[in-house]
This record gives structure tokens, sequence and C-alpha cells, in this order.
């Protein structure tokens, strides 16, 4: 059953990148997919790490989906899904810090390396600051009488309009500290 | 060391400015602080001097290069490390000792080299039974810490504090200050604090105290705190 999801999956990825042929990126995103199924990793973990990543994608597909159109969506909902992907798998299977040092080592394409390895790092500091982000403003809502449970589904998606709000400007706030911090602590790169 | 020349600034063409004619000069091995209420653009002027902002006329020149040139900026950021105000803007590694190395590995600098530094920092600034703690998830006093032993790891020549002691106790501003001052007599470093509190300021070698994103008087901190109405009236005060 597992190899059968595997290989359904690596299907629906291949797809998506012959779909939405963006970048190089994402044939990176594919190569290393296809490595993680060499490693046997469990379906359920990678699901379960991925939770607010999915979450995120399937945000991101509705706003893009009512403001642009439905390709849009699915690119940018697809794209943001598998940068938390990839992100994830490197980390887990090898320290950051031990793959960024790789990286770097690399002369040939140096600067190249170094930038990717950034964007992977940012990925990687990125999720626990959204969890923590998320959950800073659901206990700010519920300690001001906000209930998610409560209500018809128009107060439900009315409360979580205003949370998911407040939780992007709080993200995009993050990721601009976070630039600058990246340009003023390694110039390398910068 | 850094000097500011008619200095404007404004985050879109169609803002409003946010400083006006700012005119500075930090000497090499001096502790300067840059003293104003919130909102008065401390954080703005500071984070031209290491190029992340830069003046939308006049100049800013480190250690002689221009800020606005942009070949520059490498140079100026190893130069100049900035300590931003909010510690969880500035971590960049999973664990306290990789937020340490992270930029030195960027740079190249091998294992060995990388782990005999971090060691001295942690030993200083007394970080070593959390060296393995995600850096989100320690004390706000140890954050501040690791900020300014991450600013310090990687040798600069100054080091701009953004508001470093804001939001902690007593005892713990106690330990920063010791710090910046022993980093100031002993290995030399030029400190640029940036702050709200006039104790705070009254540390440094001179003061500038800004308004309104305009410098409003300069001098030595007895001359500044002198002006005690004046200081009260842009909501700053003296030291206690």
């Amino acid at each position: 059953m597992q190899r059968i999801i595997r290989s359904t999956l690596l299907f629906i990825l291949i797809g998506s990148v012959l779909l939405f042929p963006a970048s190089g990126l994402m044939l990176a995103f594919l190569v290393v997919f296809v490595c993680s199924m060499f490693l046997k990793r469990s379906l359920r973990r990678i699901v379960e790490k991925l939770r607010p990543a999915i979450f995120l994608g399937a945000v991101a597909l509705l706003v893009y989906t009512l403001t642009a159109d439905l390709y849009t969506g699915l690119s940018v909902a697809l794209k943001l899904i598998l940068v938390f992907w990839l992100a994830q798998m490197i980390v887990e299977e090898v320290p950051l810090q031990r793959f960024i040092g790789g990286m770097a080592q690399w002369k040939a394409f140096n600067q190249l390396f170094r930038r990717l390895s950034l964007m992977l790092l940012v990925a990687a500091v990125s999720f626990p600051i959204i969890n923590k982000e998320a959950k800073n403003i659901y206990d700010a809502h519920v300690s001001r009488g906000v209930d998610f449970r409560k209500g018809n589904v128009s107060e439900k998606v009315n409360s979580l309009f205003y949370f998911l709000n407040i939780l992007f400007v709080k993200i995009f706030d993050r990721v601009d500290a976070l630039t600058y911090a990246m340009e003023s602590r390694i110039p390398s790169v910068a | 060391m850094i000097r500011t020349l008619n200095l404007d600034f404004a985050y879109a063409p169609d803002d409003g400015t946010v400083l006006w004619d700012i005119n500075i000069e930090i000497n090499k091995g001096e502790i300067v602080s840059i003293l104003g209420p919130n909102g008065s653009g401390k954080t703005t002027l500071v984070r031209h001097f290491n190029a992340l902002l830069l003046p939308s006329s006049g100049d800013v020149y480190v250690d002689g290069l221009d800020t606005r040139e942009r070949r520059n900026h490498r140079k100026i950021r190893e130069m100049v490390s900035l300590v931003f105000q909010n510690p969880l803007d500035q971590f960049i590694g999973l664990t306290v000792s990789d937020d340490l190395a992270l930029p030195l590995r960027m740079r190249g600098e091998s294992d060995k080299s990388i782990k005999s530094k971090v060691g001295e920092m942690l030993d200083m600034f007394n970080l070593k039974n959390i060296k393995d703690r995600y850096p989100h998830k320690i004390s706000g006093g140890e954050q501040k810490l690791l900020t300014i032993a991450a600013a310090l790891i990687v040798d600069p020549k100054v080091i701009v504090l953004d508001e470093p002691t804001v939001m902690l106790d007593k005892g713990r501003k106690k330990i920063v200050h010791e710090h910046l001052m022993r980093m100031n007599k002993e290995h030399g470093k030029t400190v640029v604090i940036s702050t709200t509190d006039p104790y705070e300021a009254s540390l440094a070698d001179r003061i500038y105290v800004i308004k309104e994103g305009e410098i409003a008087c300069s001098g030595k901190p007895k001359e500044v705190f002198k002006k005690k109405k004046f200081m009260e009236e842009i909501g700053v005060g003296v030291p206690v």
C-alpha cells in the first residue's frame, strides 16, 4: 500500500513539475523527492511535518484562485509546499549546518550554492516561527473571548479570516526581518 | 569610522521623510549613543551604518567607504555588525551554537576554527549550557546575549546595537553593559548604542539626541544631560 501511495505521489509530483515548469529549482525538488523515496521515510511523518505548509498552500490556493486564476493558485500553492517539503527532508537527513557548510565548500558554483543553502535555511527557520506566531495569535484571540469552535459557519469563517490576516502580516514582517538579518550577518551571500 | 553627511531618508519617494539632515561622526574606539524617544528614527539611522538602508540624499561613509556603492557593501557589513532590536528577528540557526557558527561557515572557515570561536563565545557569554537549544526557546536575556555574541563572533570593527537592553531586567541589563564596556576597553571595538534609556546613553563617550528624525543636540553625557528641561520635553529625560 505504501509503495502505491509513494508511486502515486511521485507521479503527481512529476505531473506538477511538467505542468508548472517555473524554474530549474522544481527539478531539484523532484530529485530530492526521489532520493527521499529511496530513504524509505514514513509518509505519515512527512504529512505530519508538512501540515502547516499544506495549510498555507491551501490558503494560497484559495487567495490566488479568487484574485487571479486556478492555474496561478495551484502553481503558488504547490511551490510553497514543495519548498517546505524540500527543506524538511534535507533537515531530517543531514544536519542543516553540515549541509550548508558542505555547500559553501563547493568552489565551482560557490555563490549559487550558498544562495540556495540560505533559501533552504530560511524555509527551515520559518517553520517554528510560523508555528509560534500562529500559537501566539490564537492564544491572544482566545484570551479576548474569540471561540473558533462556536457560532455558525459565517462567524467561524469571520474569526478565521481575522486570525489568518494577522498571521500573514506577522509572517511577512518576520520574513522581512530575516532578510535584513541575512544581509547583515552573512555579507558574503547578500 | 562612521560619518554621515546631510543624510535624509524616506522609505518611499511619496512617504514622509524619516531622517532630516543628519550629520554624525563616530570615531574609532569610541562608544556613542543615539538617544531618542520611540519612533524618532533611531533604528532607521543605525541601519544606515551597515548599508542595510541607503540614504535618499546625503552620504554615509564607513571607514571611508561610501555605502551607496554596492561593491562596498560586503566590506562594510564585515566591518560593522548590527544587533537588532528584537532578537527573534536575527536568529538564523537552528540551535544556539549553529546560530553562532553559520556566518563563519558561510565565509568558508575551517571546522576547527569555527569550533574554537564558537566555544570561546559560548564561554564568554555563559551560554554553554544552552548551546544545543533552539534560539527561539531560550529566555529573553539569553537571546539578547546570544545576539551580541553572534555579532562579535565575526570580529567586526564596529558593533551597532539597536536598543540592546529593552525588555531586560536590571541584572541582565548590567551584564550586557559590562560586556559592551569590555568589548570597547579590552578589544578596542567601536560601539554604537541606540537607546531610549538615558542611563544607558550616559555610559557612552558621546551622545547624539534624535527627535522626530533630526539631531536635536549632541555632546558628552554631562553636557547633554545638563539640559534637563529640554530632555524632559522630548520625552527621554535624564539619568536618575
